[in-house]
């Protein structure tokens, strides 16, 4: 059976039931996303009821600079800054989110300061709880401060400006940017130089990478942002959950190379698998 | 209980969406479309009062401690005040003229100011990045500058192999790392999903574990 005949089947088979719309998911992407799932739910069995070890990870400098900037800032008495950029609920803000417990969890020991700029109220929320609870958890709930937590504005640049106010009147010693940034992200970094903080940055849009590398001291590079959770509690269960990462990208690279080869010798068997339905 | 009923509608609604998103489930496409889409624009207008709160009770507290610039707080609160007026009480709300006049001529003007702070921004960043400190800062000065001056016409005139090593190390090494990068980002996101789904990663309910 060729591709096509392959192509004809599935879609008798599954025509009624699987989308093929143009927002291009497909049985390639579900496939995916099952195998994915699988592996991860296997290694979090093995996380939680297995003894084995788990992989190491490597060192990340931009997350050890974390503790770093935090003790900086508790040295000269000044606030650290944590901003989330300007995306709302998204992949890279639950991962900002759990940076941020890590964060409000070290400064409320060492007594520092924590204030936090945010774009999207809901985000402002969240983290609210995220570092009241911190500060409960390290027996300091009444150095939490409700006015530290700020939602400066809906617009990005409104937002931008009201942090580079923030960033100057508190006289920051660090900043921690950590989550999903655009246009803004240089013009918040460049504030907290001028400042003279100490400034971690991790996001994932490629475009303002670039940015962040040449106004930062330390830069996560894209998908580090999402291993800094585990990278910072050295959970058994998140780490495991990296590993399983790792296996699936394995697999998607094999598919890569697979697809290269056949590609160059004139097949179009992988691509046409891939783009089945 | 705060961790747990959070966790089971999240994975309720995460689940709805990946078969919303995949399958053709009538039942499930109108909830998903009807009801969890609807929610989400509901709770974000409920957050946008939240941070409204937020800012206007921060600067009402500048104001009454009188803390240093406090005078621009009584501008935000007035501001806003006059802008939240105009866009509940005028006819056809934010799309009436003279709503429209206020954001056009102010709001979208201080924008555009700020964003263009970003050039300057860019030049100062740039200035002190590329500096030939170590074997890889040196790569990123020689890059940076080839790419730069084949951009200009300059750059042609003064040798014509410039537009050329320009193009190869923007359309072959950074296309192919950007390339990389998005593949590692989806997978980084993706797992990140999961863990989000199945309420292993819980940082957004409460700090540690």
């Amino acid at each position: 059976m060729n591709t096509a005949e392959l192509r004809v089947t599935m879609e008798s088979l599954l025509g009624s039931w699987l989308k093929n719309d143009s927002n291009r998911l497909g049985l390639a992407t579900l496939l995916y996303f099952g195998v994915f799932s699988t592996v991860i739910l296997v290694y979090w069995r093995k996380a939680t009821h297995g003894t084995d070890p788990l992989p190491k990870l490597r060192r990340i400098a931009g997350l050890d600079a974390v503790d770093e900037a935090i003790g900086r800032a508790t040295e000269m008495g000044r606030p650290v800054c944590f901003n989330p950029g300007t995306s709302g609920f998204s992949a890279p803000t639950f991962a900002a989110l759990a940076v941020l417990g890590y964060i409000a969890g070290q400064t409320a020991r060492y007594d520092a300061r924590l204030l936090g700029c945010y774009n999207s109220p809901q985000v402002m929320s969240v983290a609210q709880s995220i570092v009241q609870t911190a500060y409960i958890e390290q027996g300091k709930a009444e150095s939490f401060r409700l006015d530290d937590i700020r939602y400066l504005s809906g617009d990005q640049f409104g937002f931008a400006s009201g942090c580079i106010g923030v960033i100057q009147r508190e006289r920051i010693a660090a900043q921690m940017m950590f989550g999903n940034f655009a246009a803004e992200a240089l013009i918040i970094a460049e504030a907290g130089n001028v400042a003279g903080a100490i400034q971690v940055a991790g996001q994932t849009n490629n475009l303002q990478t670039p940015f962040l590398v040449a106004a930062c001291d330390y830069c996560l590079m894209n998908e580090e942002l999402y291993v800094a959770s585990a990278y910072l509690s050295k959970d058994r269960l998140r780490v495991g959950m990296l590993a399983a990462q790792d296996i699936c990208r394995l697999v998607l690279m094999t598919i890569m190379v697979l697809g290269i080869i056949f590609e160059s010798f004139g097949s179009k068997i992988v691509s046409d698998l891939m783009t089945l339905y | 209980m705060r961790r747990t009923v959070p966790l089971i509608l999240s994975f309720t609604a995460g689940i709805l969406m990946i078969l919303d998103s995949y399958f053709k489930i009538p039942i499930i496409n109108n909830f998903a479309t009807d009801y969890l889409m609807r929610s989400i624009s509901v709770s974000v207008a409920w957050a946008a009062g939240l941070g409204s709160l937020n800012l206007i009770r921060l600067h009402i507290r500048h104001i009454s401690s009188k803390r240093q610039n406090y005078q621009f707080s009584y501008v935000l609160i007035g501001v806003w005040l006059f802008m939240l007026t105009c866009g509940i009480f005028l006819q056809g709300n934010t799309a009436n003229p003279f709503y429209q006049f206020f954001y056009s001529n102010i709001q979208v003007n201080l924008s555009a100011a700020v964003y263009s702070l970003a050039s300057f921004y860019l030049a100062s960043s740039c200035y002190r990045a590329f500096r030939a400190r170590s074997v890889e800062s040196t790569v990123l000065l020689v890059s940076a500058a080839i790419v730069m001056i084949g951009s200009v016409p300059v750059g042609a005139a003064i040798w014509s192999g410039f537009p050329a090593i320009q193009g190869w190390l923007l359309k072959i090494v950074n296309d192919s790392v950007i390339r990389g990068w998005s593949i590692g980002l989806t997978l980084g996101g993706l797992s990140q999903s999961v863990r989000n789904l199945v309420g292993i990663e819980r940082g957004h309910l409460q700090a540690g574990e």
